[in-house]
């Protein structure tokens, strides 16, 4: 050490800190640059790119490679989507019980303040097709933390849910009830792009204006 | 031939052509507005039907959901969901399905004016978007 002159240690010295700050800098500044932009289709683009060549033919899987009986999914029904889906994201079946389900086809003209009347062939084949895709028919055992500790026989809303507020009660308000591109948990949507297949696994959550949600 | 009379005869092809073709597109709208005469429904009035379409009842409108021009696409108010436009200038699909307009006016009405549309109403309010 003592040969080197003290000139030359102090130069290199100095040049290794500069690189490792600058590293530091350039690495904020990168992973900064996806906050405040909705990086939700890119997340998407990704998770396609990766998974683009699976094999998925053998299987109950759709082709983002989940199981097409995942968590709150339900076989896509054309007629559901059609008269469901057209105000608001088609809820998945598999998220409340039948009761609930039939309580709520049961009082379409007050369908939470607006009216969603339906004729009655309609009405007779989505609620047999929710009922028989309900949280409590099926694999109950899959569906059992959706069931836990629900009050109500009956209940009228999935963001009522025990489990469901357990799952969301981290996100601050600003993402949620204040953020003017989701303002409700019932658009569920608004972050879960794949809602309507099910699909709410928490790597593919892209929140507007704020990007993913990494725990 | 004269190129002069050529050139009517063509005129008159186009323009029986077009009559033809609006009149098939127009089938449901006509089978509505059929349907308000016979429950006792007067001329229809489109400046009546624009004149409801904006009206507020106690605090909504139509154009609550669906944009105060009919050329742009509208918002559901309470889920957000993306409303395609109303205008069939913009959105060839509308007024096109008698089952649709008999779905979304009983609804909507029901929801926006806290009672069903009358014959008149209807008539009135179809005619306007038809000239969209």
């Amino acid at each position: 050490m003592s040969k080197i002159p003290q000139f030359t240690r102090y130069a290199v010295g100095s040049a290794l800190l500069a690189t490792a700050l600058g590293l530091g800098v350039f690495g904020i500044a990168a992973g900064s640059r996806d906050l405040g932009t909705d990086n939700g289709e890119q997340v998407q683009r990704e998770y396609d790119e990766d998974h683009s060549s699976d094999d998925n033919s053998s299987d109950d899987r759709d082709d983002r490679g989940f199981k097409t009986s995942s968590f709150g999914g339900a076989p896509v029904d054309a007629v559901y989507h059609e008269e469901c889906g057209s105000c608001h994201v088609a809820y998945p079946p598999g998220l409340l019980p039948s009761a609930g389900w039939r309580a709520i086809m049961d009082g379409l003209d007050d369908h939470y303040g607006d009216n969603a009347e339906l004729p009655v062939d309609a009405k007779s084949y989505l609620t047999e097709f929710l009922d028989k895709n309900a949280s409590d028919r099926g694999d109950r055992m899959k569906n059992a933390r959706l069931l836990r500790d629900v009050a109500n026989a009956a209940p009228l809303r999935i963001t009522g849910l025990p489990y469901f507020k357990g799952e969301h009660d981290e996100i601050p308000v600003r993402m949620s009830e204040d953020n003017p591109e989701v303002q409700s948990f019932s658009r569920c949507d608004a972050c879960h792009k794949d809602a309507a297949k099910g699909r709410f696994d928490e790597d593919t959550v892209a929140i507007p204006g704020f990007g993913r949600w990494d725990d | 031939m004269s190129r002069l009379s050529i050139r009517r005869i063509q005129l008159c092809g186009a323009f029986v052509l077009i009559t033809l073709a609006l009149n098939g597109v127009a089938g449901d709208l006509d089978t509505l507005l059929d349907g308000y005469r016979a429950q006792g429904a007067r001329t229809f009035d489109p400046a009546a039907g624009e004149a409801l379409w904006q009206k507020e009842f106690d605090g909504k409108s139509c154009t609550s959901c669906h944009a105060e021009s009919t050329l742009d696409p509208g918002r559901n108010e309470l889920t957000g969901k993306p409303i395609e436009p109303m205008a069939p200038s913009v959105n060839p699909e509308r007024l096109t399905s008698k089952q649709q307009v008999t779905k979304w006016l009983l609804r909507n009405c029901k929801s926006t004016l806290g009672r069903e549309c009358t014959a008149q109403e209807k008539g009135d309010v179809l005619t306007w978007l038809s000239g969209q």
